[in-house]
Formats: structure tokens, sequence, C-alpha cells
């Protein structure tokens, strides 16, 4: 703090308003012995226009005024200093002659004034009043930087951690410390999934953090592009500071240091920095990648500035460390779905079958669905199915469904029996949930099946003659143990296709099921016959931007 | 409102039944808040329940859930409920489900906000 108090009392420009001439020369003497740089003006418009006219580095910190002008009182004139958003915080010290009342007194420092001494004035109760004023405005004004910082440190921080992904992360720190530290900026993560390493730079925000009297509006956010880099620049940086440890740790480097650590690419990349660079390092956890935030090294110069972007390096690696937990949450889910899912369909003579997976994108809408091809003692029993409700839980029931539906298949029960047992057991163990199942039996010798559908979206069937039709004959969902009806027989054709989907691969949102439903029969007629072309065909027709899983379970009697 | 949330009103009718008023979206996101809001009502036997659906625009396999559960609820409580206002698309869900076999849909004591209306907004 004794930096501060140094700061806040050393000599300034100071503005003297007075219409005598001798008063202001005498008054700016003093001020000049004192070491302050002194402007003058006679009357009021004169002194508010010098204020206006005045360039940023130019502009008086204190006016001493005087407060009897030929064309305004200098009351006036405070109040229009202080009415002015650039000037508002510039202390205004009255002078007046001896002979006026306390009221007079009073009623300057109501309209703003900051003192007002009345003559004869003692040189040294002139130079300690303005020390004092110019004391009071400068910690003013440094309170007020701070908060708008602390205020743009917020937002940052928001930024950060409303992320979505690795790129959006980068961006939004280089931004956040640009904006932060009114500095070009750089900053320096592995993605979320460890395999990239991403450097984004941001130009230095537009003057307005650190502009004296700028109100307390927090700028957008500039724009910052991302790239890839080599993945040893961050174990290179930490060789400068913060090695293994956790918390937080700032370095200056000189030009040169920072781009032989940090080299450049053809658009220019990281070397965005005229000069020093002020790098910090943050981590959370033991053995985790560190963040890495660079900006221009002569904006640390404040005793607040390395203290905000530590803070901000801080809340980047946190909200790079959720970004890493959830993409994580992500790829466990996605494999315990391919370890509950057969990955290979069994050869069955008669049969040819094609399966299409795709679980949803979002790691939110991870859902419940499954496909099953398994050999019975009643023939081919296929299924598909889906269980209401998303991410881990949907998942593990669906694992269990699936394990169950092969147990009982083969003890050898007929469909409907199956949706009854699966019924049973879901009820009994997972009580508020439902599932939707279609089951399909095929008869050894491929010429008859029968469908069970508990729910779902019934079976679509293309006959050898390319037109199509669903299966509609179902009982209820699943969960509900209400009773299920016998399976539906039909006949088939030899080069019958039959198709078993899940909604994810057709349904919109907003859209009638029975519109999309018919969008689907329409364009099986026309599709290859081959399989694994015509599930291709019907992905990339109707899978294209869907958010939920997709199954997709097609089979050809030959 | 955002496109993704669900609002319920509740309002009380002359003939005794609680209507539940939903507008927007019932699905994974929302259904806890349709769940609290139906257990939050008192119900009385052979007092229906009146879903009010026409202004919801989306329901999924857990909004479907969600209704399931507050049938069964409303069966603990020797009641019922009904469903009015419901859009072809739902109907189209209901019966490709088989829920419609368990929810009554029809048209209902579909209560005004007339006395004794209490919206119960979330």
């Amino acid at each position: 703090m004794s930096t501060h108090a140094h700061l806040d009392s050393a000599v300034a420009t100071v503005m003297v308003l007075d219409d005598n001439d001798t008063k202001r020369y005498i008054v700016g003497s003093w001020l000049r012995r004192a070491g302050h740089t002194v402007v003058e003006a006679a009357d009021g418009a004169e002194g508010l226009a010098l204020l206006a006219g005045a360039s940023d580095a130019d502009l008086p910190e204190l006016a001493v005024v005087d407060v009897r002008l030929p064309d305004m009182s200098g009351f006036e004139v405070c109040e229009q200093i202080k009415a002015d958003p650039r000037t508002a915080s510039l202390p205004v010290i009255h002078v007046s002659a001896s002979a006026v009342e306390v009221s007079d007194r009073a009623q300057g420092l109501h309209r703003g004034a900051d003192a007002y001494l009345t003559e004869p004035i003692a040189p040294d109760e002139l130079l300690a009043t303005v020390t004092a004023a110019l004391r009071y405005a400068r910690a003013r004004r440094r309170a007020e930087r701070l908060a708008r910082r602390v205020a743009a440190l917020n937002s940052s921080t928001l930024a950060v951690y409303g992320a979505r992904d690795g790129e959006a992360f980068t961006a939004a720190a280089a931004a956040g410390a640009a904006a932060l530290m009114a500095s070009p900026a750089v900053a320096i993560s592995l993605s979320p999934d460890n395999r990239t390493l991403l450097l984004a730079a941001a130009a230095a925000a537009p003057p307005g953090l650190s502009g004296p009297t700028e109100p307390l509006v927090v700028p957008e956010q500039p724009a910052a592009s991302v790239r890839q880099a080599d993945l040893r620049v961050l174990d290179l940086l930490c060789e400068t500071a913060l090695g293994d440890g956790i918390g937080t740790d700032m370095v200056l480097l000189s030009g040169e240091q920072w781009k032989s650590l940090v080299p450049g690419d053809p658009s220019g990349g990281a070397d965005v920095f005229p000069g020093r660079v002020g790098l910090v390092l943050a981590r959370t956890k033991q053995g985790r990648p560190p963040v890495a935030l660079a900006v221009d090294a002569t904006t640390l110069a404040g005793v607040d500035d390395g203290e905000l972007l530590s803070q901000l390096a801080q809340a980047c690696a946190l909200a790079l460390e959720a970004l890493r937990s959830q993409s994580e949450e992500h790829a466990l889910v996605l494999t315990l779905q391919r370890t509950f899912l057969p990955d290979r369909l069994p050869q069955v003579p008669g049969v040819d079958m094609a399966v299409r997976y795709e679980p949803a994108a979002d790691h939110a809408e991870i859902g419940g669905d499954f496909y099953e091809a398994i050999q019975t003692p009643d023939g081919l029993l296929l299924a598909i199915g889906d269980v209401a409700g998303h991410s881990l839980q949907a998942a593990m029931v669906m694992g269990e469904v699936r394990h169950a539906l092969r147990a009982y298949a083969i003890e050898g029960h007929d469909p409907r029996t199956l949706l009854d047992r699966l019924d049973a057991l879901l009820v009994r163990l997972r009580p508020s949930i439902t599932v939707t199942v279609c089951l399909v039996l095929v008869e050894t010798g491929g010429r008859r099946i029968h469908v069970a559908n508990a729910g779902h979206i019934p079976p679509l069937l293309r006959r050898t003659d390319g037109s199509t039709r669903y299966l509609t004959e179902h009982g209820p969902l699943l969960g509900l143990q209400l009773p299920h009806p016998p399976a539906t027989p039909h006949d088939v054709a030899e080069g019958s296709t039959i198709l078993l989907l899940t909604d994810g691969l057709i349904e919109v949102p907003g859209e009638d099921l029975d519109d999309s439903m018919d969008a689907l029969s329409d364009t099986l007629r026309g599709a290859p016959q081959e399989l694994g072309e015509l599930c291709d065909v019907l992905l990339d027709t109707f899978g294209k931007g869907k958010t939920d899983d997709i199954a997709l379970l097609a089979a050809r009697l030959l | 409102m955002p496109d993704r949330a669900l609002v319920v009103t509740a309002d009380h009718s002359p003939s005794g039944a609680v209507v539940l008023r939903l507008e927007g979206v019932l699905d994974h996101l929302t259904a806890a808040r349709f769940r609290r809001t139906v257990e939050e009502i008192p119900l009385r036997a052979e007092s229906p329940l009146v879903l009010d659906m026409s202004r919801l625009s989306f329901c999924d396999s857990v909004g479907l859930t969600e209704l399931l559960l507050a049938h069964r609820r409303a069966r603990t409580a020797s009641t019922s409920v009904l469903l009015v206002g419901v859009s072809r698309e739902l109907g189209h869900l209901l019966e490709l489900t088989g829920v419609d076999r368990v929810l009554t849909a029809g048209e209902g004591p579909v209560g005004g906000p007339g006395d004794g209306s209490r919206p119960a907004r979330e």
C-alpha cells in the first residue's frame, strides 16, 4: 500500500480558474513551486472549454475554482464539471473572498465541490488541500477501476464456464484475459479429451477499462481465433513456472523466450506481443495439464493486475476440469453402451442382417436404445427397444433389459411371454421406468414371422414387389404390467426385408411421428437391396442432425 | 419463456375437478417440475385430475412416464386422470405406446379461471 500512497501524493496537472490575474498568478506559482503543472483559465466558459478540449494525457486532475466569475458562478462551473462523465471525479477546490456566509461555503460543498478555502489562504493550506483531494480522487478512481475489472473477471469466468467444448473454452479464456488486462492475450490448454493442444489468441480489447472515467460498463469480449499446436508447448511452458505443482504461478518472459517456446504459424498465431510477456499457469489437480494465459507484461505493473489474471487462470483451470469430467462421463457411457450391445450379429443361414447404432452425440442426450439378434429354439429372435430417459441411468437399464431378454429368450418362451416376463422384471426392479420393445421372431425357414410389439415404433416390412407396410398390431409399453396381446403372425416371402428402428432416427420435435414414419416408408421403397447400403441410405436421409440415440436393425429373408 | 420450459397452472373448476394446464414442453428436462406440481395437488376420490394438454407443444417418452405416474397416484386416491386437448401428435404417441389403454383422453370439465382458481405457477 505504500506504493499507492506514494503515487497518490504525486504531483498533477491542476487547472486554476480565476478572473483576477494576480490571484491566478499567485496560486499558480505556489502550485508550480510544489511541482504541479498548472493550466489557467480566466472565466467559466474558458475553464470548461479547456477541460473539454484536453487530451486524456493532458486532462487536469484537479481544479481550483474561484467562486465569483464574470460569466457564471464558480458553483455552476463545479456542477458542470461534475456532470460531465469524463470529469465527474475531478476534485474541485473553491476559493473565495473572506466576506462570505457559512451558508455560501455549505452551498459550494453541496453543489459538488470537494473543499472550500476562504481568503486569506496560506500556501501550505492550499497545497495540503490539493494533495488531500488528489489522494482521495486517485484512490477512488483506483477502487472504481478495480470494481470494473472484478466485473470483467466475473464476466470472463462465466464465459469460460459456459464453453461447451475445448475450442470454445480456449477462445473464451483468451478473450477473457484480453478484456481483463486490456492487452493482447494468448490462452493455451489441452482439449477435454486430452488429444489436442489448443491455442487461442485475442487482440486487446478497445480502451474501455483503461480510460480514467469510463462508466462501470463491462466491454464485450473480443473475438479470439483458435488453432492446434504442438503437444509439447505446455510442458515447455511449465518448465518456466509452476512445474508439476498445483495452484497458480507467474513469470515474465522476454519476447524472444516467448517466441521460442510458442512458435507461431503462418497466420501469426501466438506472436501478438510487442515486448515482454507475462505468463500465468494454473493447475487445479496433481497430474493434470495446466492452463496457460499470456498477456503483455506491461499490463502487469500494478498490484491488482497479477492477482486478477491469476484468478482468471484459476477459474479457467476449474472450468476445464468440469468440461473434462463431462467429456469423460460421456466416453464412459458410450463405452458402457457398446459393452452392452452385441458387436457381432449371429450368422444365421437364410437370414441376412445389418445393424447401425449411433449413440447421441451430446452427453446429456445419450439414451437407452438397444437391439438384439439371438438364436432361440423357435427361430431367430430380433429385438429393438428404447428405455425412456437419458444418460447413465437409461444406459444401465438398457443393459439390464437386454441381458434379461437374452436369458428368457434362450429358455424358449414365445414373444408375448417374453414381454410379460420383462414387464414383471421391470416393475419389480425399476418401478418408475418405461421401456418400449419390439420383438420379431423369424421362424426357422424364414417364411413366417411373429411380431410382439410393446409400445415401440412398428416394424416396417418391404415385400418382394417393393411395397412397404408397417406391421402395426401392438400392445402397451413395458413398465405398467398391462396385459400384452399374443404375437401377430405374418407370412413373408423370400426376399422380404424387415426393418426395426428407434424413434431417434425419424422423430422431429414438432412434427407428427406419423408423417415421419410415412417418409421412412417411402424411402425404404426405393432403397437398395443390399442391407449395408440400405442402412446407410436411411441414416443419410434421416439421421443427420438428430440428437437422440439411433438404432436400426435390418433383416432380409433369403 | 425459453422454448424448452414447462409452465403448469392449476385451476379448480366449479365441478370440483382440478385442472392442470400444461404449456410448453414435457420431456426429460421438465419432467421433474411436472411431477412436483402433481404431487402438490390434493386429490379427492371421484374428483378427476384433468390435464389440459392443448398448449403442450411436445411430449417425449419420459413425459409419458410422468403422465402414467400421475395416473398411478390418482388411482391410489380412488380417482383418475383425464387428458383433454390432446393434439394429433400426442394422440399418435399415446396410441403407438399403448398408453391410450391406461389414460383416458376426451372432452372433460375444463374449468375456466372462475371462482376459486388458484394459479400454481412454478
